[in-house]
């Protein structure tokens, strides 16, 4: 059973529970109509017994209010179960994605994850708090109306119902293009939403060449398309389903003139004449309500598929495995291959790598090369597609994936204080060893000019930290952590230079008596390393020492040589004297 | 009666009227069968016959579905294409007032929020606006045609089955009241939810390396609970309002039944009338009843108005009409100051930028010199002082002027998903081919671009995403070249770039600075020697100025830079 359906059993009483109550109130919607009738019956029975009458008014009143209680436990149940459900679910899919292997993430986009966590399952609210018990009474009325008078006048109900197909035929007319004319109105929306956050995200580029009226134009054209297909769309559709309406509200139509007829015979009674036009009249309307409802549910539906198809992936293997802390821990690498996706090759390719224990090792290489991948493949952020990485502890292989902490490019922060910043490395830190990371990181002099210190909210919402500290409070966190194998990919680009400098001192320590791989594009800042490993196109080209590989690596040789004359580029030569400014 | 901002759309439709008029008579045909049938059954029961032919109350009957049915479908043609075509313009109106905002207001969050409300929000907002006007405000015809009818069968029970109805109509404002105060809680609680969701899933894979997710999951579990009881306070707390409506509305109806059977028994009331009377008053209750349904519409719509009309408040960027020679420009500022979001990043700022000047921007980060750098391309506005331009304020210039002088190359690279060239060509959309791939091989860009699958006709994906950060910016470059414009603001960091890249872009910016002004948003201070003067800021102020010989042996804020950038250098790990 999917893991959907799983929580959803958990809400199935209440759901049932809103379902029936939706339905009692539904039925109790026919009490106005039946006291008419029960009137009726009184009124022109052979002995009138009037004095019941004002029975019968009361009787309705108290089967109205009644209905507004069904009809409100109803919707306080299946709103409680939505709302309950929405929650359950997002935590679910957080909790998935936390498990998922990361070629999971690959394949789709932030946005797409987006979309189902927040936007699927807000939409499903619907299906559960509305859907389910209009649907359930949205049925039920019209039904339970024309069994009773089936039961009272199988002729009449019969023809009340006569209509109908009428309708129906109307309707498929309608919706013979549907799909195509559907197809185009999203386009023509797409299209329109297209063009306009294009002209947004790059509004500053387009004014300062000038260029806006032309993406303007084309937002002028997209957005008058979408009111030109809607005129179309109108002229296509609007007859053949107004007609469908009407006629499922219209059946008036046929029922009082055949009642007429009935009546004049002597064949119905005028009670039942009176019953067919309170309860007949507008018998099959909630039909309509019915069809949109049906249309929304099942587009519900794609969304859930969307969701399970989350919820039921594998997760990612993961051999039991913590860091053990104490001690430096070696890595050997056999035959890797890796793979993002198929179509694209391998990013690496039949890779062997052996690190000592305590070793410091950088990967450089061009662009493209797979630095960037190898570091992740080590740190067990990703699997390997064919191969082996494995560290040695004790002579003994076993899971890199939480034994090895990766800083990379990216400096994430996230919602929170600057300490729920830090805890998230290790939630049982303590006070001291939280200002001891802090201080490794070289962050203590910030902390000190944050409004409320550690509890000063940071990240997008809270104080703005420059980029060079929230490296450094990501530095700060590894520092927590303390794993006995450390991967840093790029950590230093360009900051100013006191920045660059606490950057560089909190590395040299975090580096101190540990196993350390380096990502590295300087490769001055990595000359001094046990070994440099060469990548080109996802191939180990060489590896030794810096001195040995400018000797004997033509690759490495001709990066170093660029990299020197690349320090020494200056902008421009002085032009001209500068006039003193007034 | 409700708002729905047919004013934003900067013009009058008479067809809204027309299309109005058409609906309602179409209504009021609908409800014409049902005083047709009250009006026979009365017949037969008094006189037991009916008062017309059957084939003349047939024919009766099908002229009003007939009538109904050419109504609606002549007034739902008239109201679609006007308020279609109303709610398209006020987008259009909407996106012409915001894209004259000062563009420095367009940061990543801004830009979220501002598309959501101009795309997503929008198509809602245009369902919800193009159904209400045809199908409720038409519908409010129904139930007051029925109610006359009601009033002449007897206007006593008439009267008994329309007094709650006022009180009915109360309770929407109060229910509107209670929804407002407690779904914008519930919508802040659920804001405050999606961003950590959000945030969750786009550092997934940090959190994860961190393995720190299960500690950001307790946050978000816990907002959610929150979310949860504020969802059901919002939808528990206007329930009893909108029910009561309802609620109010059929007491009328057994108020009605309830004198009328008295009356029947007093023997003050026909029978005939009795039933003909109820049977009204029945549908009375129905189709107001169902008016209710649409009251939630109506408020979302109400909440995405205040959104839009907010947005249509907001000031923008004025205009002048000054013209300016071509040819070199004097760029100059002088007694700036500049506060962004209540913090001050620039305060009297003087410079000059000589013509065919290299004027360096360095400091620490959070100093003002990408702000500087903004300032001068009228990015934002200056709240006091002025940026002048051959000794005229930008701000009399036309916006058009004061940006067809300034080129820029930031690291944020923003292309289109266009053709290689059309991508080039926004810096001059007449240029030829020719044009185009000079610029790019001045820029270096030439040779990475024949390799693409079909050259310059290659079409980039969304925002370029399969070039690298060096391709993107040898691009940016190629603009800039076909721009030609006499300023040009850079900035210089490459970052994460391999040596390779490197050299090919300071090749290109060398190639791009030629015969230009030039200023430069600097970071490694090394590649400035040359500089004509370098303004060093601190804290929003021109600390020190001069060129780099002079600064390195002034022993200020320069120094400074200059000793620890090249201390940092020698750096091994």
């Amino acid at each position: 059973m999917g893991a959907f359906a799983e929580l959803l059993r958990a809400h199935r009483l209440r759901l049932v529970a809103s379902a029936v109550l939706a339905v009692a109130a539904a039925a109790l919607e026919l009490a106005p109509a039946l006291g008419i009738y029960a009137a009726a019956l009184v009124v022109f029975a052979p002995t009138p017994e009037l004095d019941r009458l004002p029975w019968i008014a009361l009787a309705i009143l108290g089967l109205v209010l009644l209905r507004y209680v069904f009809f409100g436990t109803s919707m306080i149940l299946s709103h409680a179960s939505a709302f309950a459900l929405q929650r359950e679910l997002r935590t679910e899919l957080a909790r998935k994605l936390a498990v998922l292997p990361a070629g999971f993430f690959d394949q789709r986009s932030p946005g797409d994850l987006k979309k189902a966590v927040v936007d699927d399952v807000d939409a499903l609210e619907a299906t559960f708090a509305h859907h389910v018990p209009e649907l359930a009474s949205g049925a039920v009325t019209p039904l339970l109306a024309l069994g009773f008078l089936l039961f009272v006048d199988w002729r009449l109900a019969l023809v009340s119902l006569s209509l109908v197909p009428v309708s129906f035929a109307a309707f498929a007319f309608t919706m013979r293009n549907f799909d195509e004319l559907m197809a185009g109105w999203h386009a023509a929306e797409r299209r329109a939403n297209e063009v306009v956050q294009e002209l947004f995200r790059g509004i500053v580029v387009l004014k300062a060449f000038g260029r806006e009226a032309s993406q303007m134009k084309q937002v002028r054209e997209s957005v008058f398309g979408i009111r030109d297909f809607a005129d179309t769309l109108n002229r296509r559709m609007a007859p053949a389903y107004t007609l469908f309406m009407m006629l499922l509200g219209s059946n008036l139509l046929v029922v009082l003139p055949t009642g007429v007829i009935l009546h004049g015979g002597g064949s119905i009674d005028s009670p039942t004449l009176i019953l067919f036009l309170a309860l007949g009249y507008g018998i099959t309307a909630p039909l309509l309500k019915l069809m949109t409802l049906f249309g929304d549910f099942q587009m519900n539906m794609v969304r859930i598929q969307r969701v399970s198809a989350i919820l039921d992936q594998p997760p990612r293997s993961r051999e039991s495995s913590t860091a053990s802390g104490a001690g430096s821990l070696g890595i050997i690498v056999e035959d890797l291959s890796f793979a993002y996706d198929e179509e694209r090759g391998p990013v690496l390719r039949g890779v062997d790598l052996e690190i000592q224990p305590g070793q410091k090792v950088a990967l450089v290489g061009p662009s493209g090369s797979g630095k960037s991948t190898l570091a992740q493949l080590l740190a067990g952020a990703r699997r390997p597609t064919q191969g082996l990485v494995a560290l040695l502890d004790a002579g003994r292989r076993r899971d890199p994936l939480g034994s090895v902490s990766l800083v990379g490019q990216r400096a994430e922060l996230f919602f929170g204080t600057l300490r729920d910043n830090l805890l998230m490395a290790r939630p049982e830190a303590t006070e001291d060893e939280l200002r001891a990371a802090l201080d490794a990181a070289g962050l203590s002099a910030v902390v000190e000019h944050l409004p409320l210190g550690w509890d000063t909210p940071i990240g997008e919402r809270g104080a703005h930290l420059s980029g060079g500290e929230a490296q450094r409070v990501t530095m700060a966190r590894a520092f927590l952590r303390d794993c006995p194998v450390q991967v840093l990919d790029e950590v230093t680009s360009h900051l100013d230079p006191d920045n660059e400098r606490l950057l560089q001192q909190s590395v040299s320590r975090l580096c101190q008596g540990k196993t350390v791989i380096l990502v590295a594009h300087r490769l001055r800042s990595v000359m001094g390393v046990d070994q440099l490993v060469v990548l080109d196109e996802g191939r180990v080209v060489d590896r030794g020492p810096h001195g040995l590989l400018l000797d004997r690596c033509p690759l490495y040789r001709r990066m170093w040589e660029v990299q020197q004359s690349a320090e020494g580029w200056r902008l421009g030569t002085r032009r001209r004297e500068l006039r003193v400014s007034p | 009666m409700m708002d729905l901002g047919f004013d934003l759309a900067g013009r009058r439709d008479p067809r809204l009227f027309t299309g109005l008029l058409f609906a309602s008579l179409g209504a009021i045909l609908e409800a014409v069968p049902l005083g047709v049938a009250v009006w026979v059954l009365e017949a037969l029961l008094v006189r037991g016959e009916p008062p017309l032919s059957t084939i003349a109350l047939v024919l009766i009957l099908l002229a009003c579905l007939v009538g109904a049915f050419i109504f609606k479908i002549i007034g739902g043609r008239l109201n679609f294409s006007a308020t279609y075509d109303l709610v398209g313009r006020t987008r259009l109106r909407l996106i012409e007032h915001l894209r004259k905002l000062p563009m420095g207001v367009w940061n990543q969050r801004r830009l979220g929020s501002t598309v959501s409300v101009l795309t997503d929000e929008f198509s809602l907002y245009t369902e919800i606006v193009t159904h209400s006007w045809g199908l409720v405000v038409a519908n409010i015809a129904l139930p007051v045609v029925i109610g006359i009818v009601l009033m002449f069968s007897d206007w006593r029970l008439g009267a008994l089955a329309l007094l709650p109805v006022p009180l009915a109509l109360l309770a929407i404002p109060w229910s509107f009241r209670l929804v407002n105060r407690a779904a914008d809680r519930a919508f802040a609680e659920k804001q405050a939810a999606v961003d950590l969701l959000v945030e969750y899933v786009r550092g997934i894979e940090s959190l994860r390396d961190l393995e720190a997710d299960r500690g950001y999951r307790a946050r978000i579990e816990a907002q959610l609970h929150t979310v949860e009881r504020e969802m059901m306070r919002a939808e528990l707390l206007p329930a009893p309002a909108i029910m009561t409506f309802s609620m109010l509305v059929f007491t009328g109806f057994t108020l009605c039944f309830g004198a009328g059977a008295y009356w029947l028994v007093q023997g003050e009331l026909e029978v005939a009338r009795f039933f003909a009377v109820a049977m009204v008053a029945l549908h009375f209750a129905r189709t107001l009843s169902q008016l209710v349904l649409y009251l939630a519409m109506a408020r979302h719509a109400a909440r995405t108005l205040e959104r839009i009309r907010a947005l249509f408040d907001e000031p923008v960027q004025s205009e002048g009409k000054d013209p300016l020679q071509s040819g070199p420009i004097e760029l100059e500022v002088h007694d700036l100051s500049f506060a962004y979001e209540d913090e001050t990043t620039l305060q009297g700022v003087d410079a000059a930028f000589p013509v065919g000047s290299l004027t360096a921007l360095v400091g620490p980060s959070g100093s003002g010199k990408s702000t500087l750098a903004h300032l001068l391309m009228r990015l934002w506005d200056v709240d006091a002082g002025r940026v002048t331009m051959n000794g005229l304020d930008v701000r009399d210039l036309t916006l058009q002027t004061v940006q067809s002088k300034v080129a820029t190359v930031f690291q944020d690279v923003v292309l289109f998903q266009e053709t290689v060239a059309e991508n080039i060509k926004l810096g001059r959309p007449e240029a030829s081919a020719r044009d185009v791939e000079e610029a790019a091989r001045t820029a270096r860009a030439h040779d990475f671009i024949m390799e693409l699958p079909q050259g310059y006709d290659t079409v980039l994906g969304p925002n370029g995403a399969s070039l690298s950060g060096g391709q993107r910016q040898r691009l940016s470059i190629a603009r800039a070249l076909l721009k030609n414009a006499p300023i040009l603001v850079l900035d210089e960091a490459t970052a994460s770039v391999d040596p390779y890249e490197e050299s090919l872009i300071q090749e290109a910016i060398g190639a791009l600075m030629e015969g230009r002004t030039v200023i430069v948003v600097a970071h490694r201070l090394w590649t400035i020697q040359g500089a004509d003067q370098i303004l060093v800021l601190d804290g929003g102020r021109v600390v020190e100025r001069g060129p780099h010989e002079a600064l390195v042996e002034a022993g200020g804020a320069y120094q400074h830079l200059w000793e620890t950038q090249m201390e940092n250098r020698q750096w091994r790990v």
